[in-house]
């Protein structure tokens, strides 16, 4: 049998099989041409065991073997190994035996062992008796255009049986002129003729009256004899006038010098294929901006509940990077000052880059600055692309890693917040629909970065209101708590000066003690109450200053000698330069700073002693000391004894009365002067030095421009 | 039978000398201090039958104070009026086992009437 089947005219390019004259005296001959005509598909026969018996032009192209080679092999020589384990190419033959014809779409291999995507149809063939004589095998190289492989085996060397035999397309020959000069099942099948209907018939009814009118059934036939074939896929009229997507190559026959004997027409109907790749690719759609419209959804819920910008930043690169399947991604904001992108997260760079600087690589980084400036969406899909459109990031992108970027701005309310970027392993062009997806994505990422950063803020400020409020009470609190104890002492005392009156035995001396008493602590009670007042306008920012211009040295003598006047334990001793130390500040405040200072030193000296007070003049300003020689202050207690109702340990062990307010009020107010304060001390029991630095009036100032 | 004798606990020194006086006044032997350290070392001498307590005390606290003078050989149930500015006063009276707690300011002749009560009722 295999002996008997035809040869392919072996070169590749051999579209010109040697033809007998035309007509052809014998049917065989005839079919043989058309099949060795076909150079698209690969036509094969099968023997009942699934061995080759004929091989085609088609054939060879498709699969690279001749026929010299491959004619009596097993046809599963074509399928992958996998296929072959899973004896794939078996179990086709018997579905084919079992139901007259099977097809499949899958992964082929070649002589040179390359692999090619190709659809099969393999169509059992049955003599008159019912038996099995072989299958025919047409396989088309699916993705870019195909081969069709058409096999039957024929044993008394009938290609008409071939051709005829094969319903899924419409294999016939036309004349020079374009009249059909065969016609097979497929072709019946597909155009709806019976053979004694078409044949003699011209072939330009089967073209639309547009494609008529258009000239394009002739013009194939001018391109086909032209070029050796041509191809074209278009609307194709069946013989009730009904419209299919067809597929259609059509080649010239020529005889062996090369005359025009007309044309092999071979007619495959895509309408399913071309509906159902329709319906498929309207399915994917359908399914992507589901997809799409779910991701959003979740990122949305995810980007509604974060509350903090950091983490709307987190679940935004999130959700970016899985939708579009990147590499890595960041997101960057302008700092404050807005000069330049900071790193508010990144995902999937290197991280010693990204954490040690909060840049996302002088590369990337650019790119997010970049579409910052420009405020424009930058789509990146190659370094190609790069160089002909943003030649001026090629620099940077050369270094990169990745092979494409996407990179866009985070607008609210044409406020740019921030940048979105996304890199990718892969050359990644976005379509319209990712485009616009990850355009939606911005936005409400920006908008939830926008509420977090409110959120955020509004909470930092209730917390910070609340703290305020809290300190006042505890503040209040404390107060009244001090305040309580030298009431107490005011109404027992006066309650005691009752009784003993009361009682008749009236002493006027120890009377007069116990109203002494009341009106001195009444005297604490009133200082103790400014300086709650003087504490609280200070915390609040609510002291108002008179200032002028003050000479301190005058303001120092003066204090010092009012405490000469009641103070005889201690000594004062005062320091100061000839030259006028003038300062711009509120005389009474500067006395009461001073005042308290005075009393602190003779307070916390109860040994008596020296104590004194030094002025000295620096190019910038003013410092004055006031030093005791007391009970000093433990170390580590230099800066507690300046808050409020702090005390040195030693101060409260030693009895020494006291809320704690004075140092604090004093530090407020050389503060609000725009000075320092600050104390040193050798240690317990060796004395206390405080001083207190007061800024020098600028030249112009003391020049006498100053009307305070 | 030998008059009663009063410890007076308390940092103010106005208070701690009226209430004395007033104590005084009304025929007990009277012994104060301004500290909790000077007053354990007064109570484990003198042997109070009453103590007059203040809360808030440098170096220890009338709490420290009250646990510690329950140590003391026979002051295990010396009675306690705690007088404090405090506003868990009446709280940490109980806690301490006080007899009266009084918040500063507070009525004298109650913490008087409430001594009398208390040691002429022990007597």
């Amino acid at each position: 049998v295999r002996a008997n089947l035809p040869r392919s005219t072996g070169a590749a390019g051999g579209q010109r099989p040697p033809v007998a004259p035309w007509p052809p005296a014998e049917d065989a001959s005839l079919f043989r041409l058309l099949v060795d005509s076909v150079v698209d598909d690969a036509m094969v026969l099968l023997t009942p065991e699934g061995h080759i018996a004929s091989w085609n032009p088609g054939a060879e192209r498709l699969a690279g073997y001749t026929a010299d080679e491959i004619v009596g092999q097993p046809f599963d020589h074509f399928y992958t190994e996998e296929d072959r384990a899973a004896g794939k190419p078996g179990k086709l033959l018997v579905i084919a035996r079992l139901e007259g014809r099977v097809e499949d779409d899958g992964w082929r291999v070649r002589k040179d062992g390359s692999r090619f995507r190709a659809n099969m149809v393999i169509t059992a063939l049955h003599d008159q008796t019912h038996t099995l004589r072989g299958f025919a095998a047409v396989t088309r190289n699916l993705p870019p255009r195909g081969v069709r492989e058409h096999g039957l085996l024929q044993c008394d060397n009938r290609f008409g049986t071939l051709v005829d035999s094969i319903k899924d397309y419409a294999i016939f020959m036309l004349s020079p002129e374009g009249r059909v000069l065969t016609w097979n099942q497929g072709a019946e099948r597909l155009k709806g003729y019976a053979p004694n209907e078409i044949v003699g018939q011209g072939f330009e009814r089967f073209y639309t009256d547009e494609a008529r009118r258009a000239g394009l059934p002739h013009r194939l036939l001018a391109a086909a004899r032209a070029e050796g074939r041509v191809e074209d896929e278009g609307w194709r009229v069946r013989k009730d006038g009904s419209l299919f997507w067809a597929d259609v190559v059509i080649t010239a026959l020529t005889d062996a010098d090369n005359r025009l004997i007309g044309y092999a027409k071979v007619t495959r109907d895509l309408s399913e294929r071309r509906r159902a790749e329709q319906d498929r690719a309207a399915r994917l759609a359908a399914e992507r901006t589901a997809e799409r419209i779910e991701r959003l959804q979740v990122a949305t819920a995810a980007l509604a509940a974060a509350s903090r910008p950091e983490h709307a930043a987190e679940v935004l690169i999130d959700v970016a990077i899985r939708a579009f399947e990147a590499a890595a991604g960041a997101m960057a904001v302008p700092t404050a000052d807005g000069s330049a992108l900071e790193v508010v997260d990144a995902r999937g760079y290197l991280p010693g880059i990204v954490q040690s600087d909060r840049h996302v690589g002088a590369d990337e980084s650019i790119l997010l600055s970049y579409t910052w400036r420009t405020n424009q969406a930058l789509f990146l899909g190659s370094r190609a692309q790069v160089q002909t459109e943003h030649p001026e990031l090629m620099a940077t992108l050369a270094a990169s890693r990745f092979e494409a970027w996407v990179a866009t701005p985070l607008v609210i309310d044409r406020r740019i917040l921030g940048v979105l970027g996304l890199s990718f392993d892969q050359q990644r062009v976005l379509n319209p629909d990712e485009r616009g997806f990850l355009l939606t994505l911005a936005e409400v990422g920006a908008q939830a970065i926008d509420r977090a950063r409110l959120f955020e803020s509004e909470q930092l400020a209730r917390t910070d209101a609340e703290a305020a409020v809290r300190a006042q009470d505890e503040f209040l609190s404390l107060a009244a708590h001090e305040l309580r104890t030298p009431v107490a002492a005011v109404k027992a005392t006066a309650q005691l000066a009752e009784r003993t009156i009361a009682r008749g035995g009236i002493d006027p001396d120890r009377l007069a003690r116990h109203l002494q008493s009341i009106a001195r602590v009444s005297d604490r009670l009133g200082a103790l109450i400014d300086d709650l007042l003087d504490v609280s306008r200070l915390r609040t920012g609510r002291l108002r200053l008179r200032r002028k211009q003050v000479e301190l040295v005058s303001i120092v003598h003066e204090v010092m000698s009012r405490y000469r006047a009641t103070e005889h334990r201690h000594q004062f001793v005062l320091t100061a330069s000839e030259r006028g130390a003038r300062v711009d500040a509120d005389p009474l405040r500067l006395e009461q700073v001073l005042d308290n200072l005075l009393s602190n030193a003779v307070k916390y000296s109860p040994n008596g002693g020296p104590i004194e007070v030094q002025v000295s003049h620096e190019s910038d300003g003013v410092t004055l000391t006031v030093a005791d020689r007391g009970i000093g202050l433990p170390a580590g207690e230099e800066l507690r004894i300046f808050e409020a109702f702090g005390r040195g340990s030693n101060a409260t062990t030693r009895q020494i009365q006291g809320l704690g307010l004075g140092l604090s009020i004093c530090r407020q107010l050389v503060e609000v002067h725009g000075g320092r304060i600050w104390a040193t001390s050798p240690g317990e029991g060796h004395g206390t030095s405080f001083s207190i630095w007061l800024p020098a009036m600028d030249v112009a100032e003391q020049d006498g421009r100053h009307h305070g | 039978m030998a008059e009663s004798r009063v410890l007076v606990v308390e940092d103010d020194q106005l208070l701690r000398t009226v209430i004395a006086e007033a104590l005084r006044e009304d025929g007990y032997a009277v012994d104060t201090a301004a500290d909790g350290e000077v007053g354990l070392d007064l109570a484990s001498r003198a042997r109070p039958d009453l103590v007059i307590l203040d809360l808030m005390m440098p170096y220890m606290s009338g709490e420290e104070f009250s646990e510690a003078m329950r140590q003391l050989d026979g002051l295990g149930s010396t009675p306690i009026i705690l007088i404090s500015a405090s506003r868990q006063t009446d709280d940490i009276g109980a806690r301490i086992g006080a007899d009266l707690s009084l918040r500063k300011p507070f009525d004298l002749f109650a913490l008087t009437d409430r001594v009398n009560y208390l040691l002429r009722r022990s007597a």
